[in-house]
């Protein structure tokens, strides 16, 4: 049995395709979760990126119209008064100011003089182009950004030109910092924004004004372009910190994380739970095996320990033993049949108590004792009594009831003894009755004496029913109406005795017995 | 005798000087209820007396095995009675031809 154990009960290594599946499925759905925070945490830094680019924007086009209303008030004046006056119209000028150079013009058809100037010689005149340039100018109202001037420092040039037919013409410069580079002030509310000003709707390296980091600005990005003139500049910026802050940043590494160790922690349980059912299913298999086995084994052995009957002329006999339907284990049940010529025939059913070896054990040695004394030509009364000496409750803790019926040779008288065990029915054409047998106590308990056997004339054709408990008794019924039922169940005396028994057993006990259940049937052929 | 009420037999001992040692069988006495009693069996089988009451007035039911249980208090005092039992637990006792060797009456 042990072999069958230890060889069957392995579990097989490696993952179960459930947890395969089931972590495969966890992963999935921590990388679609870590993936959507990512990609809202992306979105809200990207939607909070424009907005500060927008607002940076903003700030720019509301200081554009003051470039241009400063450059016309002073054209504006000067044209109302005379040029010399333009000077003194004329303060925010220098390094650190918005223009480095501004500059009052008179244009004709042959070119352009200059009139009075601001701040330091304009670079369009130091390359020798303000004539040719400024005499082509088209008055629209408008700041008309020249573009990129070269040099040892790289300037910007405006022009303004009245509406109308004027000769009249402001030119400024501004500069711009020598390597384009600026710093963003650290307390301004876009202190951390990187940006760079295209001049122009596109984002060219030439066209760069400045910026606050190297350029072209890589990573995410935003870029907003505003009027500036009569051309357009181009903000581009980006950030250096979470704008989303930093909780909405850590959330998807979060998700993935906490996601990846409870997949890990889900697999495994699933892994644990499916090696658990199969080991506990080889074990309901084993357990269902060896319950077989076990069944077979003492329903052998039984059959083993029970006598095959004999065939007699004068009688006919029948036997039926069955195992109690739960039980895996030999019972202390038994029934004999011994025809010698000194007592006619002896009939013998007895039942152990207690249950397995042990039991088994006892009855064998009991039955093959009575045998002995009964072949010895002993009487029941003295069979049960020799049977006293053999079994000792106070050292095995076990008592046997026992009935013994003699049948004698004529056929029409019965003898009876019972050690604590059931009457027998007999079963006439009148119906069926219990004998009144005088009731000793069972094998093992001792007592002074035993009652005198019973010796009662036997009627013609009866049928002799004995039995163990394990036919009639029901738990919480009171024996009366167990052996009542019995009774019924017997009626009437016709067939043969096998048929009576197994009409009996059926029903009784249509499904088995919890008990273990001998029934011996005899009947005197006349 | 808390520790036994989740159990379905029980097997409580009463002593009283002067006077009979009285043991109260409750509950239902079969192969598989009377085997924890053992230990209650034993010290009841140590008792200095001679003679033992069982009162039954609570046992519902009785196999083999509580018989057998019986057996043993009979077979240790010199007196035993019997008071109490249902009328099924009479005629199982009665069955096995052992009404004498137990003491019983009927009440």
């Amino acid at each position: 049995l042990q072999s069958v154990k230890t060889s069957s009960m392995t579990v097989r290594t490696g993952l179960r395709p459930l947890t395969v599946v089931v972590a495969a499925v966890a992963v999935v759905v921590t990388a679609a979760l870590a993936w959507t925070a990512s990609t809202v945490n992306r979105d809200s830094n990207n939607g909070l990126l424009q907005l500060q680019v927008r607002q940076a924007a903003a700030a720019l086009s509301a200081a554009v119209p003051s470039v241009h209303t400063q450059l016309a008030d002073a054209l504006q004046l000067a044209a109302a008064t005379k040029p010399s006056t333009f000077k003194h119209f004329i303060s925010e000028v220098g390094a650190e100011k918005d223009f480095i150079s501004i500059s009052l013009w008179q244009r004709s058809s042959t070119g352009a003089h200059l009139l009075a100037l601001v701040g330091t010689t304009p670079r369009l005149v130091l390359d020798g182009k303000a004539s040719t340039f400024l005499s082509h100018l088209r008055p629209n109202a408008q700041l008309q950004v020249l573009g990129f001037l070269t040099g040892s420092s790289p300037r910007l040039g405006y022009a303004e030109l009245p509406p109308g037919d004027s000769h009249l013409v402001v030119y400024a410069e501004s500069m711009l910092p020598p390597t384009r580079k600026v710093a963003v002030p650290r307390s301004s509310a876009f202190d951390d924004l990187n940006f760079a000003l295209y001049l122009g709707r596109t984002v060219r390296s030439s066209e760069l004004v400045e910026a606050s980091v190297a350029t072209p600005i890589q990573g995410p990005q935003a870029s907003v372009t505003v009027p500036f003139g009569d051309t357009r500049i181009t903000l581009v910026g980006s950030t250096t910190t979470q704008l989303a802050g930093g909780l909405s940043a850590a959330l998807p590494w979060t998700v993935l994380a906490v996601g990846i160790a409870l997949s890990l922690a889900t697999a495994s349980t699933v892994e644990y739970v499916a090696r658990r059912r199969e080991l506990a299913e080889q074990l309901a298999a084993v357990n269902e095996e060896l319950y077989v086995q076990q069944r077979t084994i003492a329903g052998t052995l039984q059959q083993a320990l029970l006598p095959e009957l004999p065939a007699l002329p004068a009688v006919e006999l029948a036997a039926r033993y069955l195992p109690g339907v739960d039980g895996v284990e030999v019972g202390g049940d038994w029934y004999d049949v011994i025809c010698t010529e000194e007592n006619g025939c002896v009939f013998v059913v007895g039942d152990v108590s207690g249950r397995g070896l042990q039991a088994a054990k006892t009855m064998a040695s009991l039955r093959y004792a009575t045998r002995a004394y009964i072949a010895q030509g002993d009487g029941p009364e003295a069979v049960l009594s020799k049977l006293d000496q053999l079994l000792s409750f106070d050292t095995e803790h076990q008592f046997a009831t026992v009935l013994i019926g003699v049948i004698e040779h004529s056929g029409d008288r019965l003898m009876l003894a019972s050690a604590g065990h059931f009457p027998p029915l007999m079963v006439s054409d009148i119906g069926a009755e219990f004998l009144e047998v005088p009731i000793g106590t069972p094998v093992g308990i001792k007592l002074a004496g035993r009652p005198p056997a019973m010796s009662i004339p036997l009627p013609k054709r009866v049928t002799l029913l004995a039995f163990t408990d394990g036919l009639i008794e029901r738990r919480d019924e009171h024996l009366d109406i167990s052996m009542k039922r019995l009774q019924l169940a017997a009626e009437p005396n016709v067939g043969s005795v096998a048929e009576m028994l197994d009409h009996i057993l059926a029903t009784l006990i249509p499904t088995g017995g919890d008990d273990d259940v001998v029934i011996l049937g005899l009947r005197w052929r006349s | 005798l808390a520790e036994l009420a989740d159990t379905r037999a029980t097997l409580t001992v009463t002593e009283s000087t002067p006077g009979p040692v009285v043991v109260r069988m409750a509950g239902e006495y079969d192969i598989a209820s009377v085997e924890p009693l053992e230990a209650h069996l034993d010290a009841l089988l140590r008792q200095d007396t001679e003679s033992v009451v069982i009162d039954m007035s609570e046992l519902r039911f009785m196999d083999t095995s509580g018989v057998a249980l019986l057996i043993r208090i009979a077979n240790n005092f010199g007196s035993l009675e019997i008071r109490n039992a249902s009328a099924l637990i009479c005629r199982t006792i009665q069955a096995l031809g052992l009404s004498e060797r137990l003491g019983m009456q009927r009440g």
